[in-house]
């Protein structure tokens, strides 16, 4: 094998780790949703629907408290 | 020859880091445009709802009616001061022991079970949620993560993602959803925006006639509680609480709250939260 053939080789191997740095990156950021879990818009629903009369909010907020 | 394998690896150097180039001037020149319209609405509605969705996929509400109507009544008071308009705002309590709060773009506010069995009074349950409602009100996840109506590609995303879309179609999606979680869960914000959430965080319970020196309480109880194994990585992105109760005092120094006594509401919060 002559010497730029070599180097040839050389600069196709930087080529491919540097692809596989990016892909490890992308994959360690993925890793930490699927840590978390799938989607639940049920509950995520269910949380929307507890919404209060913003009116009553503020009144209940406002009420001054016997202590 | 040699000249040309120079050529070849500086090249493919430069191509790889193409993306970390655009994506920094992509937020670069985001920063100097501080105008949010419509599109920029609706597009953190839709990828805070998928951030939400996620939260709850680990951490179910807690089953507990009474706590839950409890914090909306307060939340929502606390919003119809504070929130933004553009935005509707919901609170849930997670069933776990964690201590910690969640400030998730679109109007979600998530507090833990933890962070409130480990709270005294109302006091310091305003004071947590204005904190939290500071950081959706400000954009900090949004402008740290760069979510705008203009980005085609994140909102093709979204809908790829909601239409049960390839893998390949929710990348964009999904990156920013792990960004936004390291964020949430990991990294934090940084040590500018804790600061301001508190300012504003602070200016409310004072507003609201709030006893404001439990909360500082509280805040020292927390770093007290869960910072001490987490300390090293946390003050990377959190200021120390000395700072932050100090910043706090400056505050109710400058507003000629000091020596304000206000209400804590703990029979209430009892009743509510310990039922």
């Amino acid at each position: 094998m002559n010497k730029s053939r070599q180097q040839i080789l050389i600069a196709i191997s930087l080529l491919l780790a540097s692809v596989a740095v990016s892909y490890a990156s992308l994959d360690s950021k993925t890793d930490a949703l699927s840590n978390l879990g799938k989607p639940d818009y049920v509950t995520l629903a269910e949380v929307e629907n507890q919404i209060v009369d913003p009116e009553e909010a503020i009144l209940f907020l406002n009420e001054a408290e016997n202590e | 020859m040699n000249r040309i394998l120079i050529l070849f690896i500086v090249s493919v150097f430069a191509l790889n880091a193409c993306s970390g180039s655009k994506k920094t001037f992509r937020t670069r020149a985001h920063k100097t445009d501080q105008q949010f319209n419509d599109d920029d609405t609706i597009a953190e509605i839709r990828f805070g709802r998928n951030l939400a969705a996620r939260i709850l996929g680990k951490y179910s509400p807690w089953k507990n009616k009474k706590a839950l109507r409890y914090l909306n009544l307060i939340g929502s008071g606390v919003v119809a001061q504070m929130g933004r308009t553009d935005l509707e705002f919901y609170f849930t309590i997670l069933d776990t022991d964690e201590i910690n709060a969640y400030a998730i773009p679109g109007g979600y506010v998530f507090i833990t079970r933890g962070a409130i069995e480990l709270m005294e009074n109302e006091a310091q349950l305003v004071g947590a949620i204005a904190h939290e409602i500071a950081h959706i009100n400000q954009r900090h996840i949004v402008k740290k993560m760069n979510i705008r109506g203009a980005d085609n590609a994140f909102l093709a995303s979204i809908s790829a993602a909601a239409g049960g879309g390839a893998v390949s179609g929710v990348t964009a999606l999904d990156r920013k959803l792990a960004q936004a979680i390291d964020a949430l869960f990991g990294t934090g914000l940084d040590k500018q925006l804790e600061i301001d959430a508190d300012q504003e965080g602070i200016q409310m319970i004072m507003a609201l006639g709030y006893n404001w020196k439990s909360y500082n309480d509280f805040l020292v109880k927390i770093d007290n509680q869960l910072y001490q194994n987490r300390r090293k990585i946390i003050s990377k992105t959190h200021p120390p609480i000395q700072e932050r109760i100090k910043r706090l005092y400056a505050i109710a120094e400058a507003e000629g709250m000091l020596d304000y006594i206000g209400k804590l509401n703990k029979k209430r919060f009892n009743d509510n939260i310990r039922n």
